[in-house]
């Protein structure tokens, strides 16, 4: 596609927030009919970089942004960019599972000026019927969105994007879209990007998942602290177009300096497990063993975060075990409930902090809300409550220190901390964490592995489920990689680097180049 | 996350560093405001007894009329206080009203036309207020009908029992001295239905502030499934909410036949949209927005004494529905737009020190 504008070039782009350079000066070349992979590990800037990109962020001066031919103010406005054919599909898909796809696909922006144009049903069928034919799909337009499996969906969503109503499509970014797909289903995702891109589309594709960015991709721009650090092609040879070149890129330097205080957590092996679980199954485990030691931190990570997370909801009895077989100190272990894991000393913080706290209640009744035992439940000391918890604000250093506070004004790091002492007072012998530092700033999450680290010391055996592999990487002592419902690789020690696990949650054969069909 | 601290503060003690100590006397500065905005319907009712009893000094300023207030609101207050229950944990009980009803009649009923022994037939009468919650706690909780659905489609029942045990007419006869007593009498000059309604809200806010069970029927309605993966066993609180609130209503029913002295299938049901009224006017001055007892007891008596002071004035009798309809509508709106200038304050603060709580992350 010589002679034409790429379909995106953003250049010279810096952002900041609080003073700390998040971005700096990145330039963004997508051609038409590449897919331009972006990639990064967390906070590298990929998602300060889409949403300078979609107008949600105004770049710090300076900066351009071209569309085709359109060059555009920033932040760009929704309707310029819809104008320009930029489409973007997030993580989210933007589907409502209860409506139908033909109805999903009337719900695509745009539409709103259209919104009382007379339309029967049956058109709007057949118009949803012919743009899925001509990318080959032939789903029923009235099939329900929730009936359809996830990669369909992703289909369905990437569909609905480039062929709306709202002009000719330049530019398709699609930011983690492909990020809730079992690992066996990217296929026939990845092919219908292929065919958006021999359309003359620019695909800017944002992914961790890096099989995939090196299977789908013409091109990729790696991001780290902000910075452009690494642009590879795919016809420069597999020595250059490789995970290995890839993950270093991503990490630098810092992969290969040696985590800090991990020693703490090297356990003799022939201490018996606190928690076993063996052979269990569920909605995605297809047979996960593992065993947890008192006192260690262990990790456990996997390509599809729900794949790790259920693990942990089961664990807590939020989740059902299909089979398989848990022990907790040597005695059989089914949690029927939260309440029932919560007598059996098993404590869990969710992902979500709306699932982890109660934002509108108080931080002391959110910190007590596990335990009230010791102020007694028929008549409640409210006095020793409040005192009790003014003590464990001051210990874990949450900011500010009040706690009549409703917990939803604190900032997401001091949240999170009230979310762990409300465990960690109720004395678990497992807590599980889920994603325990998402949203987290710098300082506290600093804060957050601090506490986790001096408790895993007095024997506490903590299970961390992350998708962020720095993160499992520093804290944990050993980490667990989930791959189709089973623990497939096993990392401790000095070999447990982000840049390793990062190759352990890429299994190197599933990469193999998918061209336009 | 509207008013969050911006940057975490690793160290307490030392001097702090500006946007921490922010955090702190924000803190301050939201809950003296935040007072300020719940105190506004209590000021609202002391403006009211003034004006009234400025204007109307010979008849409003009497401790006759300040009792005939209270004792005609002691049965709206149970009913409303048997909503609360329901509503703190997240659910509607649509059905008080018709609770109250069909207990009334029942008592009537078993001891006038039945000659039951009247100790038994109370204490029956009483189960089977509580039967009827139990009821709705199968639907809502057993099954998971929709609590708005589930206790329209029970009142609605309720509707037609009441007239079929009644035979459409108003019992008078059979009525307990005692329960009599308690609605209409008074205690020196104190109406003991006054000191009825005290010992409910004494136990109910013991239940609601000291005890666990209150703690997890707030969790439960902060959330239901976070206070689940906090150990909350959310189900038993919202079916037993469910059964007290039958159980509340019922008594209240009994009130209403000892305070006017008949039943009727049309006596309860006119308690609903005030006691509900009363209740969401009260979350204007709960704790953060919260459901509360203090809180209802104000919106009753805000409702009553402006009603009997416009009536004493000459207001006409439509008066009070309209009455009723728009301080619920004023004072919930006031709050939620005071709440609304409070954020949009705090957020121009974060932005002036140029803290950005959204976008401290990156994700």
């Amino acid at each position: 596609m010589a002679g034409q504008a790429p379909a995106l070039a953003l250049t010279g782009a810096s952002k900041s927030f609080n003073g700390r350079t998040v971005m700096h000066d990145v330039s963004l070349t997508v051609g038409r009919g590449e897919v331009h992979g972006l990639v990064g590990a967390n906070g590298a800037g990929k998602s300060t970089l889409i949403k300078t990109v979609s107008g949600f962020h105004a770049p710090d001066g300076g900066g351009s942004l071209r569309i085709g031919e359109a060059t555009l103010p920033l932040p760009a406005g929704p309707g310029a960019l819809m104008a320009a054919g930029a489409r973007f599909v997030h993580q989210d898909l933007g589907l409502m599972p209860s409506l139908s796809i033909a109805e999903n696909f009337t719900l695509e922006p745009g539409l709103s000026a259209r919104a009382f144009g007379l339309k029967t049903r049956g058109q709007e069928e057949d118009a949803c019927r012919a743009r899925l034919r001509r990318f080959g799909l032939d789903h029923d337009p009235r099939t329900l969105v929730g009936d359809l499996a996830v990669s369909e969906q992703v289909l369905v969503a990437v569909v609905r994007a480039v062929t709306d109503a709202a002009g000719a499509t330049t530019l398709l970014v699609l930011d983690e879209a492909t990020s809730g797909l079992p690992w066996n289903d990217a296929g026939t995702v990845l092919e219908l990007i292929r065919r958006t891109a021999a359309d003359g589309v620019g695909v800017l594709f944002v992914s961790h998942r890096l099989d995939e960015v090196l299977g789908v991709c013409d091109s990729v721009t790696v991001l780290r602290d902000g910075h452009v650090v690494g642009a590879l092609r795919s016809t420069e040879g597999s020595s250059q177009w490789s995970l290995e070149r890839l993950t270093a890129s991503m990490f630098g330097a810092a992969a290969t300096a040696s985590p800090t205080a991990k020693a703490a957590g090297a356990r003799p092996a022939d201490t018996a497990p606190r928690l076993r679980v063996a052979g269990l199954r569920g909605a995605y485990a297809t047979d996960v063993s593992f065993d947890l030691a008192p006192g260690e931190i262990l990790g456990l990570t996997g390509v599809v975060e729900a794949e790790a997370g259920e693990i942990g909801r089961i664990l807590f009895g939020a989740a059902r075990a299909r089979g398989g077989e848990i022990t907790l100190e040597g005695e059989r272990y089914r949690p029927r409930s939260p309440r029932a894991a919560k007598s059996a000393g098993v404590a869990y913080v969710a992902a979500s902090r709306d699932l982890s706290l109660l934002k509108s209640l108080s931080v002391t009744e959110n910190a007590t809300l596990a335990d009230l035992g010791p102020f007694g439940s028929a008549y409640l000391r409210r006095g020793a409550e409040r005192a009790a918890t003014q003590e464990l604000l001051d210990r874990f250093q949450v900011s500010p220190p009040d706690p009549g506070r409703v917990v939803g004004t604190l900032s997401g790091g001091n949240q999170q901390k009230v979310a762990l002492l409300r465990w960690l007072r109720t004395d678990p012998r497992v807590l599980v964490l889920h994603e325990p530092c998402r949203g987290v700033d710098i300082n506290a999450r600093a804060a957050i592995y601090r506490i986790l680290r001096d408790a895993a010391a007095q024997g506490l055996s903590v299970l961390v489920i992350s998708s962020e592999i720095e993160e499992a990487a520093e804290i944990c002592d050993r980490v667990l990689v989930l791959v189709d419902g089973r623990v497939d690789g096993e990392l401790s020690g000095a070999a447990l680097t982000p840049e390793s696990l990062m190759q352990a949650l890429n299994p190197g054969d599933a990469h193999a180049r998918i061209t336009a069909s | 996350m509207p008013e969050s601290p911006p940057v975490e503060k690793p160290t307490r003690g030392a001097i702090p560093p500006t946007s921490g100590s922010r955090g702190r006397t924000a803190g301050i500065a939201d809950r003296v405001r935040g007072a300020g905005s719940r105190l506004s319907v209590p000021a609202v009712l002391i403006i009211l007894i003034v004006l009234f009893c400025l204007l109307r000094p010979e008849t409003f300023a009497t401790w006759d009329n300040a009792s005939t207030i209270a004792q005609n609101e002691m049965v709206l207050l149970i009913i409303a206080l048997a909503s609360i229950l329901p509503l703190i944990v997240g659910e509607f009980d649509l059905s008080v009203g018709y609770i109250a009803s069909i207990t009334a009649i029942l008592e009537a009923k078993l001891i006038g036309g039945d000659g039951w022994d009247p100790v038994l037939a109370t204490v029956v009468v009483l189960l089977i207020g509580a039967a009827i919650g139990a009821a709705n706690a199968f639907l809502v909780v057993g099954i998971g009908v929709n609590s708005f659905i589930a206790t329209l489609g029970t009142g609605s029942i309720l509707v037609g029992f009441s007239s079929y045990i009644s035979n459409n007419k108003t019992l008078f006869e059979g009525i307990p001295q005692v329960l009599t007593k308690l609605g209409s009498g008074h205690f020196g000059r104190v109406p003991i239905n006054v000191l009825v309604a005290l010992a409910f809200v004494a136990a109910i806010v013991y239940l609601l502030r000291y005890t666990a069970f209150g703690r997890y029927m707030y969790a439960t309605g902060g959330g239901r499934d976070s206070a689940r993966l906090a150990g909350v066993p959310t189900e038993s609180i919202r079916a037993a909410s469910l059964v007290a609130s039958g159980f509340v209503a019922g008594c209240a029913g009994l009130l209403e036949l000892g305070l006017i002295g008949s039943a009727s299938a049309s006596i309860g049901p006119e308690f609903l949209l005030p006691a509900l009224a009363a209740c969401f006017l009260g979350t204007t001055m709960g704790e953060n927005g919260r459901f509360n007892v203090f809180g209802t007891i104000v919106a009753i008596f805000l409702i009553a004494v402006g009603v009997t002071g416009l009536e004493q004035l000459g207001a006409p009798n439509w008066v009070e529905p309209v009455f009723n309809g728009a301080a619920l509508i004023i004072a919930v709106s006031v709050t939620l737009i005071s709440k609304r200038i409070g954020s949009a304050r705090n957020l121009a603060a974060d932005t002036r020190t140029g803290q950005s709580p959204t976008e401290e992350i990156e994700k």
